[in-house]
């Protein structure tokens, strides 16, 4: 918006109040004053000027004024509001309000009206334009930000919403597709419970007859071979408990028929009483590299620990199916889940007990049967001193990595596992960590099994990984000093 | 904030190049390029799975096959089938390896005779049998029997051919267990007990003969199109076949060629599909590993999802036993409740 100051405009020094128009227009280098006679008054400065000359006079300035006006118009509601504008853009409108009030109004309404109207007097209301401007967009911006983000905000947060409802949502649905395969009833009292116990003469079998007769009354039989030995757990047992407890010999590994009589003629001397738990503890284990296994050590194995275990199952399912419910416990081994040096013929017959579990329990689930698998680690008992002896270097060494535990803990715990009807039953840190890893195709009685199971998994198999390599190398190792001596 | 995600990264594939490398696999076993005349025993090797093999191995490597199995006359019917012009790379011998150890003992040594004293390099223990009958309907002596011709079977078998493999300081056992060695199923309470004892036999053992330098293979195939299964299926009881339908039917020559690649490679493990693969990462335990990427895709593939997938599997079939209509017995009142 130039303006030239020369020629153009009005005259510099306004005349006293003159009855014509004052405008003066300058053609080729002549210059004459309008002269119209009808006029209208400049209201800021009094001169007279035609209609023509009026808008002309006013327009220069008057123009930018009015495109301020506006503006500040339009912003007036937001430049006013207080509430979302930071204090010190409100302090800088606030200061550029009153500079527009007091100063800039007034220069313009003076120098509207002059001749000429010099460049920089147009300068300077242009560049307080500007800045007025450049305020108002900024918080126009703030302001719109401010409302986008309030959006964007409230946006976000729904989203959030409907994530975290869509994941509870797949939660409960993954929680009754994976829901326990089977409930079984817990066993709150096992008073007058009739509790087979198969190589219950010694060790975990004795511990569990023990704390079966003492601590829950329940009426325990125990078979085993060994007569003698039989005589000496009854005598320490029976004090107190004489009617409660049945001690018969018989070789579970033998024949079934031996077995069959046995039990039934348990039920009768306990008054004819179905059998409700029968726990399978009857097991030889001894540690020997696979060469010096001889037939007749792997038959044997195989006929006591897995075939007697069979028989005696066989035997009772018919009087627990009698009582419309039951308990099997076989008892294995942390061996049993894990394959190491020496235990060859041992891992493989409690391996076999595993598979059989996983499937009898498939069988049993519509007879309200619920069969449990308990892994001790190497417990203080006789059995365990017997081994101890003839086992190799490398086992020995192996071993050492896991602890003992005494017979009486373990007994407490399977008791507890069985009351509760839970699948498999671990003993410690170590046989948690063996349980999850082992856990294959179990079935899970309670949620909190399958997740601690999930979870724990991968983790499990690394450090199973890391145990093996030791393993490993021990047995490396054993094999090189046996060849240096050599 | 880029720079600290890709910090984070470079981290973690630190750690987990370090964790691999503390974690690489145990043993590293040969590769074996070259099965010609190669001396390999194959136990059951009459019909089904066996039979496959032994022609595998005569025809497409060359080797030199033993066949121990009962039946004489499907032996003779194996024989002409596999070398008409009566070559002498294959050799034939009946023998139970359930009886005694010495009748196996005796046929070993006679094997190794006739192949011109070649030490057995590679035992592969395929001789079982199998029916589904559940547990009530199952006999004792079944039990026995089963266990001595699957489990014992194998053990002798093993037992007689490791001094020669000692002495040559190199060989290859396979055991062939079955899906079913993975996990428990209705019906076949006797076959699982035996299949998974071969589980446990095979870890300790590779334990006790790493240093020997011999290398143990665990073969989890599935159902196997053979007379075998044939015979099976007269007999099964309707909830078995439910649960099996849903697994598939290989044939024996697919399950008899990727035996042999295993065997070869030495890995511990052979499953077929992605059923069998899922199985053997959840119930891998504390199998050993022999490859990097066995331990990695273990471990990653470990994780809840296939542990789930078997729970809702076992679950599913849980259920169809429960609520088969076959079920005699009367409903209990701690029933699982109706999917």
């Amino acid at each position: 918006m130039r303006v030239s100051s020369v020629g153009k405009g009005l005259r510099q020094i306004p005349s006293p109040r003159s009855h014509f128009c004052e405008h003066i227009s300058n053609d080729d280098e002549q210059s004459y004053t309008c002269r119209q006679r009808i006029y209208v008054t400049c209201p800021h400065c009094q001169r007279s000027l035609c209609l023509h000359h009026i808008n002309e006079h006013q327009i220069i300035i008057r123009s930018l004024l009015d495109s301020l006006v506006n503006r500040v118009n339009e912003y007036r509601y937001e430049l006013t509001v207080t509430l979302s504008i930071p204090s010190t853009s409100q302090t800088v409108v606030n200061n550029c309000l009153d500079e527009l009030k007091d100063v800039i109004i007034p220069y313009v309404q003076r120098t509207c009206c002059q001749n000429d109207v010099k460049q920089e007097d147009v300068n300077r209301v242009q560049v307080f334009i500007d800045k007025m401007f450049t305020i108002i967009q900024h918080i126009h911006f703030y302001w719109e930000n401010h409302k986008k983000e309030k959006r964007s905000r409230s946006t976000d947060k729904m989203w959030i919403i409907i994530f975290a409802a869509i994941v509870i949502f797949i939660f409960f649905v993954l929680l009754y597709l994976l829901r326990p395969v089977y409930r079984p009833e817990c066993l709150l009292t096992l008073r007058d419970v009739h509790v087979v116990i198969t190589g219950g003469s010694s060790g975990i079998g004795k511990e569990l007859a023990r704390q079966l007769l003492n601590e829950h009354q329940a009426r325990v039989t125990i078979l085993a071979r060994n007569q003698q030995r039989l005589d000496e757990c009854r005598q320490d047992l029976a004090l107190g408990n004489n009617e409660r407890l049945l001690c018969l010999s018989v070789d579970v590994g033998q024949s079934y028929a031996d077995i069959e009589k046995a039990i039934q003629q348990a039920c009768q001397y306990h008054g004819n009483r179905p059998v409700s738990i029968l726990i399978n503890n009857a097991g030889i284990f001894y540690a020997r590299t696979f060469e010096e296994t001889t037939t007749d050590d792997f038959e044997k194995m195989v006929r006591i620990n897995y075939l007697g275990v069979v028989f005696c199952t066989k035997a009772c399912l018919a009087s627990m199916r009698q009582h419309g419910s039951g308990r099997i416990v076989l008892v294995s081994s942390q061996a049993g889940q894990i394959g190491v040096y020496g235990y060859t013929s041992y891992c493989s017959t409690k391996f076999a007990l595993k598979g059989l579990a996983e499937s009898l329990q498939m069988e049993l689930v519509r007879d309200n049967i619920y069969v449990t698998v308990a892994y001790p680690p190497d417990t203080d008992t006789p059995g365990f001193a017997e081994e101890k002896k003839t086992m190799p270097i490398e086992t020995r060494l192996i071993n050492d990595t896991s602890g003992v535990v005494s017979a009486a803990d373990v007994a407490k715990k399977i008791i507890i596992s069985t009351q509760k009807g839970s699948f498999s039953c671990w003993f410690g840190i170590n046989g948690f960590l063996l349980e999850c890893l082992t856990s294959g195709a179990q079935p899970i009685t309670s949620i909190l099994e399958l997740i601690s199971q999930c979870l724990t998994i991968g983790l499990a198999r690394i450090i199973i990984v890391g145990l093996l390599n030791t393993f490993y190398s021990v047995v490396t190792r054993k094999s090189l000093k046996n060849n240096k001596t050599k | 904030m880029l720079l600290a995600i890709i910090l984070a990264c470079i981290g973690a594939f630190a750690l987990l190049t370090i964790l691999i490398y503390l974690y690489r696999p145990l043993y590293h076993p040969k590769y074996l390029e070259d099965l010609y005349d190669c001396h390999v025993v194959i136990t059951g090797g009459s019909s089904g799975i066996g039979k496959e093999l032994a022609r595998l191995f005569l025809n497409e490597y060359g080797s030199r096959v033993t066949i121990l199995a009962r039946n004489s006359e499907r032996l003779e019917e194996c024989r002409r089938d596999l070398s008409p012009n009566l070559s002498e790379r294959l050799l034939c011998l009946s023998v139970d390896i359930s009886q005694s150890y010495e009748e196996v003992e005796n046929a070993i040594q006679h094997a190794i005779r006739h192949h011109q004293d070649k030490p057995v390099d590679i035992l592969i223990n395929s001789a079982a049998i199998f029916y589904a009958r559940p547990f009530d309907q199952t006999k004792p002596e079944e039990f026995a029997e089963m266990m001595r011709i699957n489990y014992l079977g194998s053990v002798y078998c093993t037992q007689a051919c490791l001094p020669s493999m000692k002495r040559r300081g190199t060989g290859r056992i396979v055991f062939l267990s079955s899906q079913a060695g993975q996990l428990g199923v209705f019906g076949y309470t006797s076959y699982c007990s035996t299949k998974y004892a071969l589980k446990g036999l095979a870890e300790s053992l590779q334990m006790e003969l790493e240093r020997e330098n011999i290398y143990i293979t665990l073969v989890f195939p599935p159902d196997t199109d053979t007379p075998g299964l044939k015979e099976e299926n007269k007999s099964k009881p309707k909830e078995t076949q439910m649960i099996i339908e849903t697994s598939g039917l290989l044939s024996a020559e697919q399950v008899a060629k990727k035996i042999i690649q295993s065997t070869r490679k030495g890995s511990f493990t052979c499953s077929y599909g992605i059923n069998g693969f899922l199985l053997t990462c959840l119930t891998c335990g504390a199998q050993p590993v022999t490859t990097k990427t066995q331990l990695t895709s273990s471990i990653v593939q470990r994780s809840g999802s296939s542990y789930c997938i078997s729970t809702v599997f076992i679950g599913g079939v849980g259920m169809a036993c429960c609520q088969s209509d076959l079920c005699n017995a009367a409903q209990p009142i701690h029933q699982v409740s109706i999917l």
